[in-house]
């Protein structure tokens, strides 16, 4: 801190119980404008990858799934994943296309939870309540099917736990069917409005570059030009049996993040209608029967809604695995930060941190403390505050 | 991701490094295993990484019996191929070179490894403590195995 200009220190963070990830983010400020970011973590470390290694590997699948509540059966899908390499078996049709079907309603209620956080810190309230209005059936379907809205306990190494019955597909069609009018109203609504254009196209820029150096992954990836995606890239669950399409787009900035989670949705009924279509002639069985691990390496990935879940699991041939790595996307879109805030004024710095979708749009507290006085006092509240006065101030 | 033309990176590493690779497993035709020396590591990770253009995914260490093993995992999504580099440092000098000065993304993991484990990462541009408390005893390594 050489500058001689009146430099303040926020610090964000470090704990809020809504949030998955408690984070400590400290911004160095110049009057309004950021010139270095910090970050520090590990405040609800749960050491759940040592807890791994004392369970047998069904029961980690339930651990793992606390992981995240937004992700929760993302963590387990790649942790199956990972138990199937390294027993080197395929799973049954079946339930390759329950997991995807899963897998995808989890996408849509993650995305249209952030679509309404986004809207909410833009100053757009009608965009969350709607948003959040339509997550609503999303959840009510997956409680219907699995028997939670969240953490569903699908997943299992070698298939899943339970079928979905015929007679549960037309409700889920009727919901996704239900679920376009109402995405294209959302998406018309993002597109169209020249506010939230001046508030996000052109902020948060993260280089294509800088996306290969700190490994980011999902859509903060694939919104810098990366044309990623392991659903395609590493054919697992129905993925490689259905068509669609990996959304990339090559602005890199924060309006460009959001497209893309937007038009994901789409994406992600294109997906679960196939795979309920297919539901109907792949009868048999739902779970290979994994009765012994082997001893070796297993790597597993899904492409969870914020990004790539990586999980490692090595094995000594017992009934526990010996080391279980587990790298959520977060681990490292969150790093991102530190190319993309530098420059931006602090009022955008809170949409760009949302726009990782690190769910910090729930911001608990902030602090700033003018180094040379020593007195101003900001609360989390007022972050929101300053984002949405920049918007009220755009729509004059 | 533009990922080095049509060449097929599992031959380019094994034609590059015929002399480095200590042991070549093929898991499956999508995982592939392979130990090296840790003082061929930045040689390994920078032409992996600069050069075949590969996706750098994450590390992940564990103590195991003959030292500690840490492994680099690199994605190839064009060619759906996950490649794991394996070293092992043993227990009496766990001192390895950073690979973070070649990819800005391994600093975090870098720094969690250290204060869990106990592996000095040489040249890492910011080691300081990631996810244990300031406080955390100096001796004390969650990970470790052995007293």
């Amino acid at each position: 801190m050489t500058s001689n200009k009146k430099r303040t220190l926020i610090p964000i963070g470090p704990y809020h119980p809504l949030q998955e990830e408690p984070e400590h983010f400290l911004l160095y400020v110049e009057g309004e404008r950021v010139v270095d970011i910090d970050w520090k973590t590990g405040y609800n470390h749960r050491g759940i990858e040592k807890l791994s290694e004392g369970m047998s590997y069904d029961q980690v699948t339930f651990l793992v799934e606390r992981v995240c509540g937004i992700c929760s059966t993302s963590h387990p899908f790649a942790y199956t994943n990972a138990v199937e390499d390294l027993c080197g078996i395929d799973i049954p049709l079946r339930a390759k296309h329950i997991k995807s079907i899963i897998g995808e309603l989890e996408r849509i209620h993650s995305h249209l939870l952030w679509v309404g956080l986004a809207g909410h810190f833009l100053g757009y309230d009608t965009v969350w309540m709607w948003a959040w209005k339509y997550r609503e059936p999303v959840l009510e379907i997956l409680e219907a099917v699995t028997g939670n809205r969240n953490s569903y306990a699908m997943m299992k190494p070698g298939g899943v736990r339970r079928d979905i019955e015929d007679e549960d597909i037309p409700a889920i069609l009727k919901m996704v069917d239900a679920l376009v009018p109402q995405m294209d109203l959302l998406l018309g609504a993002v597109q169209d409005d020249p506010v939230i254009h001046k508030r996000t196209k052109g902020v948060g820029i993260l280089t294509k570059e800088d996306a290969i150096a700190y490994g980011a992954v999902g859509p903060t990836a694939r919104a810098s030009g990366l044309d990623i995606d392991v659903r395609r890239d590493f054919p697992h669950g129905a993925y490689d049996l259905v068509d669609w399409d990996v959304i990339v787009t090559h602005n890199c900035d924060v309006f460009d993040k959001a497209a893309v989670r937007l038009l994901e949705i789409y994406e992600s009924i294109k997906i679960i209608k196939q795979c309920l279509e297919c539901l109907k002639t792949a009868k048999g069985p739902i779970d290979a029967n994994i009765k012994e691990v082997p001893p070796g390496h297993g790597i597993g990935h899904y492409e969870a809604p914020r990004g790539e879940v990586f999980h490692y699991v090595r094995s000594d041939g017992t009934n526990s695995p010996i080391r279980h790595k587990i790298r959520a996307p977060s681990y490292v879109n969150i790093p991102t930060f530190k190319a993309t805030c530098i420059g931006e004024t602090v009022s955008d710095v809170a949409l760009i941190l949302a726009a990782v979708d690190p769910c910090y749009c729930c911001t608990e507290r902030m602090t700033a403390i003018d180094v040379n006085s020593g007195k101003k006092t900001m609360e989390g509240k007022d972050l929101i505050r300053l984002s949405r006065e920049k918007t009220a101030r755009l729509r004059k | 991701m533009e990922q080095a033309g049509q060449i097929d990176p599992i031959k380019d590493l094994k034609k590059t490094f015929q002399d480095k690779i200590l042991e070549f497993f093929e898991k499956s035709e999508t995982r592939y295993y392979i130990l090296i020396k840790p003082e061929d590591l930045l040689e390994f990770v920078d032409h992996i990484f600069n050069k075949l253009k590969a996706r750098y995914q994450i590390i992940s260490a564990m103590d195991t019996p003959k030292g500690i093993e840490i492994i680099y995992h690199f994605a190839f999504d064009k060619f759906g191929k996950v490649v794991s580099f394996r070293t092992i440092l043993p227990h009496e000098n766990t001192e390895i070179e950073s690979i973070a000065p070649i990819i800005t993304g391994a600093q975090w993991i870098e720094r969690e490894i250290a204060e869990i484990i106990n592996v000095k990462f040489r040249n890492h541009p910011d080691p300081r403590k990631l996810i244990l408390a300031d406080d955390w005893p100096k001796e004390v390594f969650p990970y470790r195995r052995n007293k």
